[in-house]
């Protein structure tokens, strides 16, 4: 009995190797490019990339390119990828995505529930970060090869964290944050941009790899939304300090003027708070902080006096504070919490949350706001004063 | 086997001659069978013994050479008992017995004793004067250690002993001794310290061994298989060494050596699986340092049972969990290899095994040049013609030198086995196939007993003082040989 | 069986590790939403309440399992009846837990394969461990203990290092008063904590009786203590929208772990600890319903009973629900009042008064 049972059971796994796959039947999708459809109502159309391993193969010398783009379409994301197999040739598998692209022209009309497809997804994991196509369709975001990375997904990956380590525009943003935004109250969702710097010339991918001013991935602002439409954009300084009021900086660079001509100091770190204080009406407050070094001086100060430091920490200060205020201004013109003043405020002060959130962006958008900047200054790098011409 | 009782009951003749040809009745008149005939007092004396297994000198100085001056000297013997008793009194030879029936006579002088039958006279005496040849002690082949003694067991079971008494000098250590084999009837000791060791246990032992019934006892597996508690697992429940400080360290912990004739491997018992992963340079080195190997080695362990599967599961079930860059290097590798992933991993471990076998049969001259074909050659050349992929030889390679950290090669074996049902498993389905496998491997490890003992010890059962030289070891002073691994166990039994 | 013993250790991990069980993956005390730790808090000691009756009732039977005692007290019809009752429920939750473990599966790792053969493999597995004994299964738990604790403790420190952690998830703390806490506690007693009873079909077996309520309270509060923390965890890492949207928050929170691109996925070592969990599980329940059998049935030799048990679990696993969300109401909705409730406190409570009352007209009577 115990042996026929153990073989019973045995036997009846035999069809279990179901999930088998060799890595040579494997298509690698890595990225995702979400445009609309031209073809049907409501549907999307959606861009594959999928790696081509021989093409980098660590002993072959390369030739080609390193991925294809596969486009289909499709009244959901799920359907488009089923619909996607009459192109691509290999079982797709998207464990590895690591980069979805959403054109402009669909976020405004309204990303909807388009990342449910993903949070559902037995498949992909969710810390793939979200770009915002701007001004262009995904699949031409995806659609360019530089020379310096060996694929549009690293490109667009890679230009946005180095931009963030340098100046701040862009920030990565992986979908589950972007999901846990969505679905939260009170803080309004920011999706980083990109777009190509310029068109391309020619249709041959390898006369771009070819030419020393190829066309490559730039990023470009942060998008705002407003629930899940697109309204508006940060950008450039922007979008930085957005970044710097919601503590997501590593580093950036501030210019103030000085006699006629600009000093330039970089920020070695920063930190940002928002509270919303409750006197009658809900007022903004940020305060931000900063340590800074100087890092180019082109008009004559005396560094190495103490006042003088001290006077352009104030200056300093006061055009961030300058700066700040025409960021959430903006912020406030379109009506979208997209630094989570609401939601701090839910939780200093759930009572008056609960009576007022249905009407919470026009309070948002009328309330005063308040900036308080700390910059100090702890270094003047390698020199002290900068040399006169004589 | 009848024979042998009809002996036993068989007294001896009073005639030497009639002794004699018996004798050679019952060794088939075998040539090294050699006898001196001489003549005292007018009574017949035969000297006998095998030759080889003798000491010739010692016969010859300390034996003949007192009978045939005694005998010049004309002594006038009333009775043959006088002669018999004189004989006794004039010989120089450390251990004199008396035997009065035929088995007893055949044993002793196969064993290497000499036998004096005297006419007239219902007793023989026996002499030991058992010489066998064997080797001088050299260095262990097995177990090597950098720093420490660096003598080993012989096949010879008197300098086995002699080599652990030497290193416990102590009225404690007992050794009892008995022959097994229906036909070798070869010498088996066993060992341990009173007070130390669960005297149940040994006699536990004792008993074991009275029950083996098999014809002849060669190594020392041939007693490890009969008497282990379990015989279907595989798992060694005894540890076999051949270093002698080994085998003290483990009296000491009141652990039992059986020393067997005829091989320089002794086993100790009860063993925990934790002792495989223990070498004994851990406590000749700095603890801490030592304590890091330790875990080295079980780590490597793990690698050897668990790599190829591991990399089976990743690359054919989950490879999503494979980091995206590492994911299509491994592709663009795979791209053009023409075997499905499982097969070429099992190619690749038959091959490393018929590499391991034939480098262990090959002479030792070109042994070297084995390993250099099988392993540099061919797998480059296999990775090279797009045979199998290189991370495939990696894995296995790495896998292959991770079983040599062992300082046991009993432990390794098992391994190599339970590697074979990992990779299926994983083949089959993926990690849940070998995490289920792990959990049977568990159950199974929780369910043996080595001589009573849990065999995976100082965990489960959990004892928190044994944890001081299990998987780290502390420093040696605060260590209670009399407090570790399976003793406690044994004692609260 | 009746020579098995097990030490204190041995049964303080399996019980920490039986209060585990799949609990500690599954969304406990979303009712609460962001206040669900201040729930998991004080549910154990409910559970303690439970615990100690179920070990008062052991201390009057001190050599019979749950199913034997209730014949004794309540006579041979009665008691049968309930035992049998007992048995069916024992198999039942063993069939729920094993559902649990196959769906978990079947939505991570194996969605292509079949949920038949991911249960077939982990049957195999069961019955290979029920029929070696209990005291294997005790040892087993023990160095399980050691593996999990050490798991659990790595993905943790994951959190923590990868700056995870929102402490405000937690705020406001109790915005909705004490109300959903209440409403939800039943669930989450009956649930581990009222399993335990379980134990009481092991009780015989142990060696040191005396340490027996020591070592369970020690062991109730010890998994209180990690529940409390594991749910703030996840609060905190999740944010109790994602938390009570998502199946198995345990999963996702872990998905997001990410370190420098290389450590990542770790959800894949949450699969790991359900399986060892949800194994350790079940095979508790198997082995009360084997016990249950055997002596109900006075079947002799246990591995007929193992093996037909084992197979009607496996086979119930499936067909109990037809899909993941009607196992999931069935285990929310039907469950704790149509047989948790029932058989985890109100018989152990009525066995208990029926043996106070009778001793007390016995010391009357004498």
């Amino acid at each position: 009995m115990k042996k026929l049972v153990t073989l019973l059971f045995i036997l009846m796994l035999i069809p279990g190797c179901s999930n088998y796959r060799e890595l040579n039947q494997l298509g690698l999708v890595i990225a995702m490019g979400i445009d609309v459809s031209k073809n049907i109502e409501n549907g999307y159309r959606v861009t594959f990339q999928v790696i081509n391993p021989s093409q980098l193969s660590p002993t072959g010398a390369t030739t080609g390119i390193p991925v294809s783009n596969y486009t289909a379409e499709g009244e959901t994301l799920v359907d488009a990828y089923r619909r996607a197999s009459i192109i691509i040739p290999r079982d797709n598998d998207v464990t590895h995505l690591s980069l979805i692209v959403i054109s402009e022209e669909l976020a405004r009309k309204g990303t909807n529930l388009i990342f449910d497809a993903f949070e559902r997804g037995k498949q992909a994991k969710t810390t793939f970060p979200v770009f915002i196509a701007r001004g262009t369709s995904a699949e031409n975001v995806l659609g360019v090869v530089e020379p310096l990375e060996s694929n549009p997904t690293k490109s667009v990956r890679s230009t946005s964290e180095n931009n963030q380590k340098y100046y701040g525009i862009s920030k990565t943003i992986p979908s589950h944050e972007v999901i846990a935004t969505l679905s939260s109250e009170g803080k309004d969702l920011l999706l980083p941009g990109i777009k190509l710097n310029k068109k391309l010339t020619s249709k041959n991918q390898t006369d771009n790899l070819n030419n020393i001013k190829p066309s490559v991935i730039e990023v470009s602002g942060l998008a705002i939304f407003k629930k899940d439409k697109l309204v508006g954009w940060f950008d450039g300084e922007n979008a930085r300090n957005a970044n710097l009021i919601l503590s997501e900086l590593d580093s950036t660079s501030f210019s103030i003027p000085c006699e006629k001509k600009y000093m330039t100091l970089i920020t070695k770190r920063s930190k940002g708070n928002i509270k919303t204080l409750l006197k009658r009406f809900p007022t903004l407050q940020v305060n931000i902080a900063l340590n800074t070094e100087i890092s180019e001086v082109n008009c004559n100060k005396d560094l190495t006096d103490t006042k003088v430091l001290t006077d352009i920490e104030n200056d300093l200060e006061k055009e961030i504070i300058r700066q700040v205020q025409r960021t959430i201004q903006i912020s406030q013109g379109t009506g979208t919490d997209v630094f989570g003043f609401g939601s701090s405020l839910s939780k200093e002060n759930p009572r008056y949350w609960k009576k007022h959130k249905k009407e919470w962006n026009t309070i948002f958008s009328k309330a005063k706001v308040e900036v308080k900047v700390k910059a100090s200054i702890n270094d003047s790098g390698l020199v002290t004063d900068p040399y006169e011409p004589k | 086997m009848s024979g042998e009782n009809h002996n036993h009951i068989i007294p001896l003749s009073e005639n030497v001659e009639e002794n004699i040809e018996k004798l050679e009745m019952a060794l088939g008149k075998s040539d090294d069978l050699s006898i001196r005939r001489l003549n005292v007092s007018a009574k017949n004396v035969a000297i006998i013994h095998i030759e080889g297994i003798v000491d010739d000198q010692s016969i010859n100085e300390n034996v003949i050479s007192p009978i045939i001056q005694l005998n010049k000297e004309n002594h006038p013997f009333k009775s043959t008992k006088e002669l018999a008793d004189k004989i006794v009194q004039i010989l120089s030879v450390a251990s004199i017995e008396f035997i009065f029936n035929w088995s007893d006579l055949l044993e002793n002088i196969l064993a290497g004793d000499t036998v004096i039958l005297v006419d007239d006279s219902p007793k023989a005496i026996t002499l030991g004067t058992k010489k066998i040849q064997s080797r001088s002690i050299t260095e262990p082949t097995t177990q090597t250690v950098i720093k420490g003694p660096k003598d080993s067991f012989t096949e010879n079971i008197s300098t086995n002993i002699s080599l652990v008494r030497s290193r416990i000098q102590n009225a404690k250590l007992r050794l009892k001794l008995t022959k097994v084999g229906n036909v070798t009837k070869t010498d088996v000791g066993i060992m341990y310290i009173q007070g130390n060791a669960d005297i149940s246990i040994v006699n536990e032992v004792m008993s074991r061994l009275e029950k083996i019934n098999i014809d002849s006892i060669l190594e020392a597996n041939y007693i490890e298989e009969a008497v282990r508690d379990n015989r279907k697992t595989l798992f060694p429940l005894m540890q076999s060494s051949e270093r002698p400080d080994v085998v003290a360290a483990n009296l000491l912990e009141g652990k039992i050596a059986i020393i067997i004739q005829g091989t320089p491997f002794v086993l100790i018992l009860p063993v925990l699986l934790i002792q495989f992963f223990q070498s004994p340079e851990d406590y000749y080195e700095n603890n801490a340092f030592s304590s890091f190997l330790r875990l080295i080695r079980i780590g490597s362990f793990l690698l050897n049972m668990y790599a190829s599967a591991v990399y089976l599961a990743l690359i054919t079930h989950h490879q999503g969990l494979i980091p995206t860059t590492l994911m299509v290097t491994l592709m663009a590798q795979r791209e053009r290899v023409p075997f499905p992933a499982i097969i070429e991993l099992l190619l690749m471990e038959l091959a490393f095994e018929v590499l391991r076998e034939a480098g262990v049969r090959m002479p030792r001259a070109i042994g070297p040049a084995v390993s250099i074909v099988g392993a540099l050659i061919l797998g480059q050349a296999a990775v090279e013609a797009g045979f199998v992929s290189a991370a495939i030889v990696i894995i296995v390679a790495t896998s292959a030198i991770n079983s040599f950290t062992l300082p046991n090669t009993n432990i390794v074996n098992t391994a190599r086995g339970l590697r074979f049902l990992l990779i299926f498993s994983s083949a089959f389905i993926g990690f849940y196939g070998i995490l289920l496998l792990t959990l049977c491997i568990l159950v199974h490890l929780c369910s043996l007993r080595s001589f009573g003992v849990p065999y995976v010890a100082p965990f489960a059962p959990f004892r928190m003082g044994a944890q001081k030289d299990s998987l780290i070891r502390f420093p040696i002073t605060s260590i209670n040989m009399n407090d570790t691994e399976g003793n406690k166990e044994t004692k609260t039994k | 069986m009746s020579n098995v013993k097990i030490d204190g250790y041995q049964l303080f991990c399996l019980i920490v590790l039986f209060l585990f069980g799949t609990t500690i993956f599954l969304d406990i005390g979303s009712g609460a939403k962001q206040d669900a730790w201040i729930l998991t808090l004080i549910s154990p000691f409910a559970g303690l309440i439970l615990f100690t009756i179920y070990y008062q009732l052991h201390k009057r039977f001190p050599t019979l399992p749950l199913t034997e005692y209730v014949r004794k007290i309540w006579g041979k019809f009665l008691g049968s009846i309930i035992s049998y009752f007992y048995i069916i429920y024992f198999i039942y939750i063993a069939s729920r837990v094993l559902r649990d473990i196959e769906e978990i599966l079947i939505n991570s790792a194996y969605y292509k394969t079949s949920i038949t053969v991911v249960g077939i493999c982990m049957m195999l597995t069961l019955i290979y461990t029920v029929n070696f004994g209990f005291e294997v299964f005790a040892r087993v738990a023990c160095i399980c203990f050691l593996l999990i604790g050490l798991t659990l403790l790595i993905i943790n420190i994951m959190f923590i290092i990868t700056d995870l952690i929102h402490i405000e998830n937690l705020k406001p703390i109790l915005a909705d008063g004490w109300k959903p806490i209440i409403k939800s506690l039943p669930l989450n007693v009956t649930v581990p904590y009222g399993e335990l009873i379980t134990l009481s079909m092991v009780f015989p077996y142990l060696n040191k009786q005396t340490k027996i309520l020591k070592t369970g309270i020690m062991a109730v509060l010890f998994a209180g203590i990690y529940f409390t923390l594991n749910i703030l965890l996840l609060i905190c890492v999740l944010g109790t929208d994602v938390l009570s949207r998502s199946s198995f928050p345990a999963l996702k929170a872990a998905s997001f772990i990410d370190i420098a691109g290389f450590i990542q996925r770790l959800d894949s070592f949450v699969i790991i600890l359900v399986v060892f969990l949800g194994f350790i599980k079940i095979t508790m329940f198997f082995f009360c319903a084997v016990i249950g059998m055997n002596t109900l049935f006075k079947i002799k030799s246990s591995a007929l009973s193992t093996y037909s048990i084992g197979v009607i679990i496996l086979l119930a696993s499936i067909m109990i629900a037809p899909s993941y969300q009607n196992h999931l109401d069935e285990g929310l909705e039907i469950v704790p009042y149509l047989l948790h409730i029932p058989l985890q406190i109100v018989i152990p409570l009525l066995l208990l008064l029926t043996v106070l009352i009778k001793g007390r007209i016995k010391n009357v009577i004498t």
